[in-house]
């Protein structure tokens, strides 16, 4: 096995495989740019396509990105990847990487940037990252934060100050912890989920349950429906709150 | 958007001294207390150089692979996806030696 990351580039290049190698490449370069990569992330890429024997494998590319994020010779990767592109391949291609990034759980802003990139290296409209954004994880796409600016810091440290508070209480009152334990499983019972639900996953089915059972969306339908449909809301929207009191959305 | 240093006039990843005198001389007064708000403190520090070094090596391959036409690269021109702006004033020509300018093409097409 090859670890090093030229090594990789220039096997992927050999490889009869070529195109199929490169896009897990690709896939695998994004999930290891913000950090170590997460089994979920490695997961996602694998059932992304089907594994060639002839092809390099998975482990190997996941291996030499881990030792080099962002080796020199990876444009001529991407080169070849543009030059592979068609509209229907683009479509595809731009929701992997949407479901790898989103596969740990958070989209981080290292991950905004590098999306932003693939989608300009598929030469997508601008459109498309925010409308299959929308369509797999039920959220609107951000583009990526000013990082220059104090307020982003502080907002994230009020936020972790807050959730160090929260952890710190429970821990020191075992009846509470329980007793939020219990709230946080019904919130997202309420919304549908299970209780291992990612931060995305929780918001997305909010946003979707909301435009669902919205007062505004009932116009047509009889006072009882109306009714079961405002309770509904209410529910959906005290779960909400509930859950980013813990800072899980 | 773009990063501190570059906005600074240094470096990537400049030490704490170098920064400490460009932010204690820099005239605009916002940018100034950006940098000691964001770049002073090593927690804030660490996370605007791991993001920032991502974005100028992808800022360098939409170069280098010619993306600078890209939907999103126009869209947010003001921010790391494009390269820094080309410099305004035309770069200075050198100095030509005396008589070399003179030199009739023919002369300078077959000097050896």
């Amino acid at each position: 096995m090859n670890g090093s990351a030229p090594g990789l580039v220039q096997r992927l290049q050999d490889s009869p495989q070529r195109l199929a190698d490169s896009i897990r490449a690709s896939a695998l370069w994004l999930a290891v740019l913000d950090g170590p990569l997460d089994a979920r992330e490695f997961h996602e890429v694998g059932l992304a396509l089907t594994h060639d024997p002839e092809g390099v494998p998975l482990q190997d590319i996941a291996e030499a990105f881990a030792a080099e994020p962002m080796p020199k010779d990876l444009p001529k990767l991407f080169r070849f990847l543009r030059g592979q592109r068609s509209p229907k391949r683009t479509v595809s291609l731009v929701d992997l990487y949407i479901r790898v990034a989103a596969a740990d759980g958070r989209i981080s802003q290292i991950e905004r940037h590098a999306l932003i990139f693939l989608s300009d290296l598929l030469a997508a409209p601008a459109s498309l990252l925010g409308e299959r954004f929308e369509a797999l994880l039920g959220l609107e796409f951000d583009a990526p934060a000013d990082l220059s600016d104090p307020a982003f810091f502080e907002a994230a440290e009020t936020a972790a100050r807050a959730r160090a508070a929260r952890q710190k209480a429970r821990e020191a009152d075992a009846g509470k912890a329980a007793q939020a334990d219990a709230e946080r499983r019904e919130a997202l019972l309420v919304l549908g989920l299970k209780p291992d639900a990612t931060p995305i996953a929780i918001k997305a089915a909010w946003r979707k349950l909301s435009r669902q059972h919205h007062p505004d969306r009932q116009l047509q339908a009889d006072e009882t429906a109306k009714a079961a449909a405002a309770e509904r809301f209410d529910a959906v929207q005290k779960a909400w709150k509930r859950l980013q009191d813990d800072d899980d959305a | 958007m773009r990063d501190l240093y570059e906005r600074l006039g240094l470096g990537f990843g400049a030490d704490e001294a170098a920064l400490r005198k460009t932010i204690g001389a820099a005239k605009d007064r916002e940018l100034a207390q950006r940098a000691k708000a964001v770049l002073l403190d090593p927690d804030r520090r660490a996370a605007h150089d791991a993001v920032y070094l991502v974005a100028r090596r992808l800022r360098d391959w939409r170069v280098e692979l010619l993306m600078e036409d890209g939907a999103w690269a126009q869209a947010l021109s003001d921010s790391d996806l494009v390269r820094p702006d080309l410099p305004t004033e035309p770069l200075a020509k050198p100095a030509a030696k005396a008589g070399a300018a003179r030199a009739p093409w023919w002369r300078r097409l077959f000097r050896r």
